[in-house]
């Protein structure tokens, strides 16, 4: 088992503003860890950190053995750590199919695995099979998400980031891609971490959740006991 | 000059054309810059197999060979040293840069090589096919250029469309940070990127080196990149088939214009077919236009 990603004193800023103000945290291994808070709370720098695109100006993370603070972007998905970015991110220009593909091509093994990985991802989402040589742009918000989460998973990996994979959806695809994450987790021990400004969708599926404000962490502990905080709720999570 | 005869030229210098239009477009797609140093890099690419051919006698491959090496090496290091510092700047920058790179390497081939107009020998002779009455002047040469370029740009389709490579520098090109989360080595590849439009640039220099009337001179190609990007952005600057469909346009229309009116009006002609593209179908002919969602 892969020990958990950790986050000690991390400090990142952007010129004078610091996004992330000394973030201290702990992701358990196999679960889901919602981090919410309100805009510029600072949850997409957070992720952004984790995976190099910016550098923190102090503090450690670790996943797994591995030493993320300078490790090169390029480098982290090797590591078991995918990331969903916001927006989609997936390459509309590419079809659907290459957009999984560049998913797995970093594997060593990608000549067993892709096919297989395919398999899956498209038995988990039945649309992308059906679109599968198709542009990625023909698809709808829904199917560009089951898309971006499906080319994250075929990098088979053992901790999955996600921002706001809810932004810009109807609840009744939210619902689904939230039953997705969970049954991941379950099933397949893997861990997740949701960024999310969605806080009730969010902390449906979660196990445990991180509440920043501000660029600090306000509230750690589990899903439920902060779901049924009325002072942090209304304070911080707006619901 | 027969109209048949004015065709089969005009392919020829046409497909030479698509040649360096690819060259412009593998660049464009991979680091959205037009690179106008290919004149001069292709120029010194040219000269490198006119050195190796003409000054020591060795063989049209060995010098087309090592032209390719040397394009190869010189486009990666460009990218590398030249280019990558620009890169995230104002897009006004790398194009200044690249004006640069071509005057000095223009200077320093003509230090060099000197600057004198220099032949390249041909590397095949003149065919004569009688068709009917006609005699249909066929030079092996054009054959050679159009199967060469042929080839190349079918390698490099299947490169972009078939190989994981080729996917990684597709993803590279359209959404760097997302390619790069993905584990994809953009910066590697934008590298190869450049040294492969260097070498093909370095296939269409030492063709059009071997047609006759031709000449390796310092200046002698900047008329072929003006040439070359004509036919990427009739092909819409971003497509490989496009670039070459736009150059084989090009070479035919500016050979029948040689034969019936006069080759006085060429140079004036292109830059008036660029400026009627740019202004009547800014996106080319061949790019289907694409909104980005944000």
């Amino acid at each position: 088992m892969s020990s958990p990603l950790t986050l000690d004193g991390v400090v990142t800023a952007y010129g004078a503003v610091r996004a992330l103000d000394g973030v201290s945290l702990s992701v358990p291994v196999g679960q889901i860890t919602a981090v919410l808070g309100a805009n510029g709370a600072g949850k997409t720098t957070l992720l952004r950190t984790v995976n190099g695109l910016v550098r923190p100006s102090a503090g450690t993370i670790t996943y797994d053995g591995h030493n993320l603070v300078g490790a090169p972007v390029d480098r982290v998905v090797t590591y078991g750590i995918a990331h969903v970015p916001e927006g989609r991110g997936v390459i509309t220009e590419l079809t659907v199919e290459e957009n999984l593909r560049l998913g797995g091509l970093w594997r060593p093994d990608r000549r067993m695995s892709t096919a297989a990985g395919l398999d899956e991802v498209y038995a988990m989402f039945p649309p992308l099979a059906e679109r599968r040589g198709k542009s990625a742009d023909t698809l709808s918000g829904g199917e560009r998400q089951m898309l971006a989460i499906g080319r994250a998973l075929m990098s088979r990996p053992t901790l999955m980031l996600l921002d706001e994979p809810s932004l810009g959806l109807a609840p009744r695809v939210t619902a689904q891609i939230m039953a997705t994450l969970k049954r991941l987790s379950q099933q397949q021990g893997l861990t997740v971490v949701l960024v999310e400004q969605n806080a009730r969708s969010a902390l449906s599926v979660a196990d445990t959740a991180v509440v920043l404000n501000l660029g600090k962490v306000v509230a750690q502990g589990d899903a439920g006991e902060l779901a049924a905080d009325e002072k942090l709720r209304h304070a911080y999570l707006g619901f | 000059m027969n109209f048949l005869n004015d065709v089969i030229y005009g392919a020829a210098n046409g497909f030479i054309y698509a040649a360096v239009a690819l060259a412009l477009v593998l660049i464009w797609r991979s680091t959205r810059i037009v690179n106008f140093a290919q004149g001069g890099m292709v120029m010194v690419t040219t000269f490198v197999a006119w050195d190796l051919v003409v000054e020591h006698n060795q063989s049209y491959w060995v010098g087309l060979v090592v032209a390719m090496l040397a394009g190869l090496v010189l486009g990666g290091a460009v990218e590398r040293i030249l280019i990558r510092p620009v890169e995230n700047g104002p897009p006004l920058n790398p194009v200044i840069v690249a004006l640069g790179l071509l005057l000095v390497l223009e200077g320093g081939a003509g230090m060099i090589w000197g600057n004198n107009n220099n032949t390249f020998p041909a590397q095949f002779s003149l065919v004569y096919y009688h068709a009917g009455h006609q005699v249909i002047l066929f030079n092996s040469d054009l054959l050679f250029v159009v199967i060469s370029v042929v080839v190349i740009a079918l390698l490099l389709y299947l490169l972009f469309q078939r190989t994981p490579i080729g996917l990684r520098m597709r993803a590279a090109a359209f959404n760097p940070e997302v390619a790069r989360l993905l584990g994809v080595p953009v910066s590697r590849l934008l590298t190869l990127g450049w040294a492969l439009a260097a070498v093909v640039g370095a296939v269409a220099g030492v063709l059009i080196a071997g047609i006759p009337g031709n000449y390796v001179s310092p200046n002698g190609f900047d008329g072929l990149l003006i040439l070359g990007f004509t036919a990427a952005v009739i092909g819409g600057l971003d497509s490989p088939i496009g670039a070459v469909v736009g150059g084989l346009l090009l070479g035919i229309v500016l050979q029948v214009l040689d034969g019936y009116v006069s080759n006085d009006i060429d140079s004036m002609f292109v830059l008036l077919l660029l400026l009627a593209v740019l202004m009547v179908r800014p996106n080319g002919l061949f790019t289907r236009h694409q909104e980005r969602r944000v």
